[in-house]
């Protein structure tokens, strides 16, 4: 996941550097605003920790090992914007004293693993699962988390490599920098961390929340950025879906408006054929015959292609909602089972905890 | 300032990983616990080279931090190869000046331009590099011939080297310069004074938290009698990560209470070594 120099194109690595900026501000003004004076040493101590859990080897089947960026556990336990400054630090002490990342990359692979994986990790263990949930809905909500926040970060990650062909190229239009255009890039990262190292994440964020759970719950309670509660940014969340999508028909309205054509890239054969000025390829013609027909398709009804904008507007609201509330019932499905699943082991968990207190005094040394 | 010759041993936990006998469990937390040592013991190679009478250990380390940094910018925009590889044995020569060991090199070239190879081995192929065919390695199921081009030789000659440019200069930078020294002279990139004292301090507890992994290991290893089933390896692991937090928490009200006695009033700030 790190990236090193000579990757990514100085354009590349000014754009991420410029877009980190407001990051790390916001980041250090909220830690201003809500650190108190003791919490300084830990976050210098917390990105040491941070780079050591890079490191740390954890056993995966078939007799070898993986190990985890640890950006997800880091916002779970000090909250996103501490993570932002935790990761950064850790980054940066492992691109300057290691090689490890580059220098000029910097500013990608904070983007990546400093913001991108924390604020998605952080986003999907508070959707997933409530902050003041017990049992193994937490737990496993950490995981959910780990292996979402890795592979958002690889997607975006491949993109930025996948986009040096297109931004970075000489006048024969041959690559400067990483020669694999978006289709290999993306597909690569994306599945390798889907299907990989996404589970180890997942595993590692997992099973240290499971750990802490039963140990030392107080750590799991503290925040050091005042992270919003998840109570309160959902409902707001839900209003700005709803404003979306009753804006949702400018989509028809601007366009026609402003006498523009289709979404580029998005022509049907027939569109294709009228701009070539050419019969479109048979394999594109073929595809569109013999394709799953959606039941409304460009978010319309079949084969009402001319209808009058007001009725289209409709279908278009229909669809925005629909969409939007499908969505949201899984999300509130997942909850649901996973909250049930909670609640069951949340005993048996805590019966649990005397073992795991005495196998941590033996890690430590301190019985023996 | 020398590092005591006792902190300079060089510790193998590794070393007897592929006895016979020693199970692949046992081996891997061997080479866990190999793998802290490595990193430590880079941290202590790099304070052993900064105290070297060399070149780049003379210059002042906000103006290596500015030349160097500078000079990673400039290979990262140059395009000829072979300006790259004068780049590159510029660096080393630079590198022998300044007295830094060719093994450590060595070790930094395997780590990211071999992998950067390995990367861009695909790219020499006319499939992803369209361009005159050099080397004809076989058909494609469509008839279409498989073979290295002149275009994905010149892509992938300047992908490594351009890697490998950056990352002898970055190792120069690190190996010829004290880790607090090399963080004040960020200054003079314009990083902020509190960013400055959170990296001097997390390079000071990095190494007592990788000696506390490393020991984590070895602790481990040492009441190992027979390796249990994978899931009660991994619970160790996660118990050992959490240790760790742990640990990171009890210190760090340590360390303000010390802050504190120093006289920290909240304000950042860094010796001023000026000369």
């Amino acid at each position: 996941m790190h990236i090193p120099d000579g990757y990514l194109g100085p354009q590349t690595c000014a754009a991420t550097a410029v877009a980190m900026l407001p990051c790390w501000s916001v980041a250090s003004s909220r830690m201003k605003r809500s650190l108190r004076l003791r919490e300084v040493p830990l976050l210098a101590l917390s990105a040491a920790f941070c780079f050591v859990i890079m490191m740390f080897n954890v056993p995966i089947p078939g007799g070898t090992t993986g190990h985890a960026v640890g950006a997800v556990l880091v916002a779970v336990l000090f909250g996103p914007w501490a993570a932002v400054i935790v990761v950064s630090l850790a980054l940066v002490v492992q691109a300057l004293l290691f090689a490890d990342g580059g220098i000029v990359a910097v500013g990608a692979n904070c983007l990546t693993m400093a913001v991108v994986m924390p604020f998605v990790g952080w986003g999907v263990y508070h959707t997933v699962g409530s902050d003041r949930a017990g049992g193994r809905r937490r737990w496993l909500a950490a995981a959910a988390g780990g292996w979402a926040g890795l592979c958002a970060a690889a997607v975006v990650a491949g993109f930025l490599l996948g986009l040096q062909p297109l931004v970075a190229h000489d006048a024969a239009g041959v690559p400067l920098y990483c020669p694999f255009g978006l289709r290999i890039a993306v597909s690569t990262m994306a599945l390798e961390h889907l299907l990989a190292f996404g589970l180890v994440e997942a595993l590692v964020t997992g099973l240290v929340v499971a750990w802490l759970q039963r140990t030392a719950p107080e750590l799991l309670e503290r925040r050091t950025d005042g992270a919003e509660s998840v109570h309160r940014v959902v409902p707001r969340l839900a209003a700005g879906l709803g404003v979306m999508v009753l804006l949702s028909p400018l989509g028809l309205f601007l366009p026609a408006w402003l006498h523009a054509g289709p979404a580029w890239g998005e022509w049907s054969a027939a569109e294709v054929q009228e701009k070539l000025d050419h019969a479109a390829p048979a394999g594109m013609v073929s595809a569109e015959q013999h394709a799953w027909h959606a039941p409304l398709p460009d978010y319309g009804l079949p084969r009402r292609s001319g209808a009058p904008l007001w009725r289209q507007s409709l279908l278009y609201l229909l669809c925005a909602g629909t969409g939007g509330a499908l969505l949201a019932a899984v999300v509130l499905l997942s909850r649901k089972l996973l909250a049930s699943v909670g609640s069951a082991t949340a005993d048996a968990s805590a019966a649990g905890t005397a073992q795991p207190r005495r196998q941590e005094r033996t890690l430590r040394g301190e019985d023996e | 300032m020398q590092v005591p010759e006792w902190m300079r041993e060089r510790r193998r936990p590794d070393a007897d990983a592929t006895a016979p006998g020693c199970s692949r469990s046992r081996s891997l937390l061997r080479q866990s616990a190999a793998g802290f040592a490595r990193v430590l013991a880079e941290l202590l190679d790099n304070e052993t080279i900064a105290a070297r009478d060399g070149l780049l250990q003379h210059i002042d380390e906000r103006a290596k931090v500015l030349g160097l940094l500078g000079l990673v910018v400039v290979a990262t925009m140059v395009h000829r190869p072979t300006t790259l590889l004068a780049a590159w044995l510029a660096a080393v020569v630079l590198a022998a000046l300044s007295r830094v060991p060719l093994r450590r090199l060595a070790g930094a070239w395997l780590m990211v331009p071999l992998f950067s190879m390995a990367i861009v081995a695909p790219a020499l192929l006319n499939v992803v590099c369209p361009g005159k065919p050099l080397l004809v390695l076989g058909h494609l199921p469509s008839g279409a011939a498989l073979a290295v081009t002149d275009t994905g030789l010149l892509v992938a000659a300047r992908f490594v080297l351009r890697t490998a440019v950056c990352v002898t200069l970055v190792l120069l930078l690190s190996a010829t310069t004290r880790a607090d020294r090399l963080f004040r002279g960020l200054r003079a990139l314009g990083v902020p004074v509190i960013f400055v004292m959170l990296l001097s301090m997390m390079e000071r507890y990095l190494t007592l938290f990788l000696r506390a992994a490393e020991e984590l290991h070895l602790a481990r290893l040492s009441r190992t009698v027979r390796v249990g089933p994978l899931r009660d390896e991994q619970q160790w692991a996660a118990g050992g990560i959490a240790a760790l937090l742990r640990r990171t928490h009890e210190l760090s009200h340590g360390v303000y209470r010390a802050m504190l006695s120093r006289g920290y009033r909240g304000e950042p700030r860094l010796l001023d070594e000026r000369r």
